[in-house]
């Protein structure tokens, strides 16, 4: 799968360039997006009842779609784990405030979680396949993975593929009280999506060479031996792989697995959340087409990474394994 | 090499029972569902009727976990019920290889605890207790219901509001085909909760009588709850004294038209029809039976309707709506629904559409449903619809497993 | 009438969302659910409006069909109250 168009909204100013330069901290353990002018793209009678959540989406789709030269789309699939959560609160929170009475649709309508992957659809008018993801941690893969079959199904040339997250302020209190959000460990949000595409295009990123996911690995060697298979299954050495993107906080694993590859965290720059390797393929394609301040910012020394793995984990349950490849 | 996909195990349960066996009964007796709010707390009580699943959450505890103290959203709940039953009729095959995936359609997740956290959550942002806030995600019910099973290979939930566990249905298949795995547990759940069937009601789509699909009268939709799964394997693994159907043909598509109507001439309904059998290699006469996804909204059956006569012309095949007896239940449908179409090949039966009494006019007073339940029938082909807000549509194709 | 009129448009504003609309700028008599006219209007605006005139008119309008004449337009909206208001 070749990446051959990316939106990306992040808390760095990741949307109308590749990585802004001055780079924002985290403030009080949240990052928080950068966010466009919406009205540039979307009609401002839909606009009025968007949350952020599908703001973000339906821009990030609009700017990967551009960057691609607007092919003609056979998938929109998108990755949210914590879905529309500013409407299911305000839905929720009416609720209870008004005894069940006086409820208005809006928040409703718009608090399923297949909300962005459908509103990209009704935007483009398109009939295409259309799915939404809501595996936690592995939310995006998952969606990576059903491209992957589109295009073994020979049913598509080009697939949208998303991954969507919003913070909302209800949402960080309880992120709080979960213990999610500490100092050295700020929690984030950020949408980012991709146009990938069987073909191989002279705008084209980088290549997709593996996916997969795991659940629950009984040890660490399930998890070393997953990684290497993928690393054959994407016909590459070990040897081969110059940067680790990790995820994680204790990132020994990947980086005593492949000790010569650099291994740099690439949530000092969006923070956590279920889809952030979404953003993080997203940077990872960047650094791969040679962009030069976006390697700054993840502090990459290598001149030119060809092959980048990003491994994440979320407590051990979903794990996940992204392999980009210079095209 | 493509691989053929076979349903080796089913697991249901509803309003309309706890197992298959009880189901079918029901059906047999024409007993449906829909009842006085008897579980959930709400001031809708008595106005609007629901198919809530019979049993307390202690009582379900009791049969998920043969523990009623057991703490677990009454999705997870319902979700492991089901899908321990669907395994166990799979005879219960090998899982800790990796190669088993576990797909399951959900809408809402564990909003059941989380209404109930919530309103203590608002009056003080400290009190209520967190650890609730953990079930809240679709993924919750998943992956404990993948803990039951002691599965470790793919688990990834799905949310396509209605149509959810129909695309779960398609994935595993699809995963299977090409052979990432060997099998998979696919199906849906979802609970009823204070969120949702205010939602509905708000969107006045609610029958606050009991539901008839397909009628000219219709008022709406009554919401279920429950949780339906299939076991799927690759002809590879699958004994063939375990099947008991194949899955041949699947599609999706979207509406592109409205975030929750459906387009008026069905646009996405009849590009999902389509797609499952063309996916299927058949022609549209060749289909016995449809399940149709036929809630009883205004909107859904005329929009349906308007496809199904698209695709069959003037053979409109026999269908009926079977959410007359379980309501609809959302993330969980098309799982139950896939059930009832893998039993109807298996047991030559079509289930009746209950309280149909008028054919819709727009329709050219034509679209008759079964009323009756139909015994001995000859069936090779079933399609199963199922539709959803945010114009998500899909159908899939059932074909009977012939020793020959 | 006029200041009732008046009173709907911002009740309307705020519970449709309508962002960067100015009262002066709906017409009492424009048509609220034209899907080309400027404020277009759908389905689930109609369902918005009918919740307005619960909560704050105490009207109950029971069906959709019953909507599309009272929400033809802000005057229609407002003879209807007035003729309903106890």
């Amino acid at each position: 799968m070749y990446i051959n168009g990316i939106g990306n909204i992040s808390p760095q100013n990741t949307y109308d360039q590749t990585m802004g330069e001055g780079l924002v901290a985290s403030e009080n353990a949240f990052f928080v997006c950068q966010e466009p002018q919406y009205k540039q793209f979307i009609q401002k009678k839909l606009l009025r009842r968007m949350s952020r959540a599908v703001r973000m989406g339906l821009a990030v789709a609009h700017k990967a779609l551009e960057e691609a030269k607007n092919p003609a789309i056979d998938g929109i699939i998108t990755g949210t784990a914590w879905g529309c959560v500013k409407d299911t609160e305000k839905f929720l929170e009416t609720i209870i405030e008004n005894n069940e009475q006086y409820l208005t649709p809006t928040a409703f309508v718009q608090s399923t979680h297949n909300t962005v992957a459908g509103q990209i659809a009704l935007m483009h008018h398109n009939n295409c396949y259309n799915m939404t993801y809501v595996q936690g941690a592995v939310s995006f893969e998952s969606a990576l993975i059903d491209a992957s079959l589109l295009f073994m199904d020979g049913k598509a040339k080009n697939v949208l593929v998303a991954g969507i997250d919003e913070q909302t302020d209800r949402l960080k209190i309880l992120l709080k009280r979960l213990s999610c959000a500490q100092g050295n460990h700020p929690m984030g949000e950020g949408a980012a999506c991709f146009v990938l595409s069987d073909q191989n295009k002279e705008n084209s990123y980088a290549k997709i060479t593996a996916v997969n996911m795991l659940y629950r690995p009984k040890d660490k060697d399930i998890v070393k031996n997953s990684i290497l298979r993928e690393i054959k299954n994407a016909g590459l050495e070990l040897a081969d792989i110059d940067v680790v993107m990790s995820g994680n906080t204790d990132a020994s694993l990947e980086q005593n697995l492949i000790p010569d590859a650099q291994v740099v965290a690439y949530k000092k720059l969006c923070g956590e959340y279920p889809t952030s390797t979404a953003f993080a393929m997203a940077v990872g394609a960047k650094v791969i087409h040679g962009d030069a301040n976006t390697k700054i910012a993840l502090g990459i020394n290598n001149a030119n990474p060809e092959n980048i793995l990003i491994y994440n984990q979320h407590q051990n349950i979903n794990h996940s394994i992204i392999i980009l490849s210079k095209v | 090499m493509a691989k053929r996909i076979f349903i080796t195990g089913t697991g249901i349960i509803s309003s309309i029972g706890k197992n298959l066996t009880e189901t079918l009964d029901n059906i047999k007796t024409s007993n449906s569902g829909v009842d006085k709010i008897q579980y959930l707390k709400t001031i809708h009580n008595p106005n609007i009727p629901l198919c809530e699943v019979k049993f307390s959450n202690r009582e379900l505890a009791k049969m998920a976990y043969g523990n009623t103290e057991r703490k677990a959203s009454r999705t997870s709940l319902l979700g492991i019920i089901a899908a321990q039953e669907a395994w166990r009729t799979a005879g219960s095959p090998e899982l800790g290889d990796g190669r088993t995936g576990v797909f399951s359609g959900n809408t809402v997740g564990g909003m059941d605890l989380t209404e109930l956290f919530y309103a203590d959550f608002m009056q003080d942002e400290l009190a209520g207790d967190i650890k609730t806030m953990l079930t809240h995600e679709c993924a919750e019910s998943t992956e404990r219901i993948a803990d039951s099973l002691g599965a470790t290979g793919m688990v990834s939930t799905i949310s396509t509001a209605c149509s959810s566990s129909a695309n779960t249905i398609m994935l595993g298949a699809r995963m299977i085909k090409h052979g990432l795995l060997d099998r998979a547990i696919v199906g849906g759940v979802d609970s009823l909760t204070k969120f949702t069937v205010n939602g509905f009601n708000v969107l006045q789509i609610l029958d606050h009588q009991y539901s008839q699909p397909f009628d000219q009268n219709r008022r709406g939709l009554n919401l279920g709850e429950g949780a339906g799964f299939i076991v799927l394997e690759s002809e590879d693994t699958a004994k063939p004294e375990s099947i008991l159907a194949e899955l041949v043909g699947y599609a999706n598509s979207n509406d592109a038209y409205h975030q929750t109507a459906s387009s008026p001439d069905g646009t996405g309904a009849y590009l999902a029809m389509k797609g499952a059998i063309e996916t299927a290699g058949i022609t549209p006469d060749k289909i016995d039976y449809v399940n149709v996804h036929g809630t009883g909204t205004n909107n859904n059956d005329l929009s349906e309707g308007f496809a199904m006569q698209r695709i069959f012309d003037e053979k409109i095949p026999k269908f009926s709506s079977t959410k007359a007896f379980t309501g609809h239940t959302l993330g969980a449908s098309g799982g139950i629904e896939a059930v009832f179409s893998v039993v109807a090949l298996q047991k030559g039966i079509i289930y009746p559409n209950l309280r149909f009494e008028t054919p819709i006019e727009d329709l050219g007073g034509k679209m008759i449903p079964e009323t009756q339940l139909l015994e001995n029938q000859n069936l090779n082909y079933i399609l199963s619809n199922s539709f959803g807000f945010g114009g998500n549509t899909s159908s899939l194709v059932f074909k009977a497993f012939k020793d020959s | 009438m006029d200041e009732l009129i008046e009173k709907l448009k911002v009740q309307i504003i705020k519970q449709l969302n309508l962002e960067d609309v100015e009262p002066d700028e709906i017409d009492a008599d424009e048509m609220l659910f034209d899907a080309d006219g400027e404020l277009g209007l759908d389905s689930i605006d109609a369902l918005e409006l009918i919740v307005l005139l619960d909560k704050e008119y105490g009207i109950k309008i029971k069906n959709q069909e019953e909507g599309k004449q009272i929400f033809h337009s802000l005057k229609t909206m407002a003879e209807f109250i007035l003729q309903h208001q106890d």
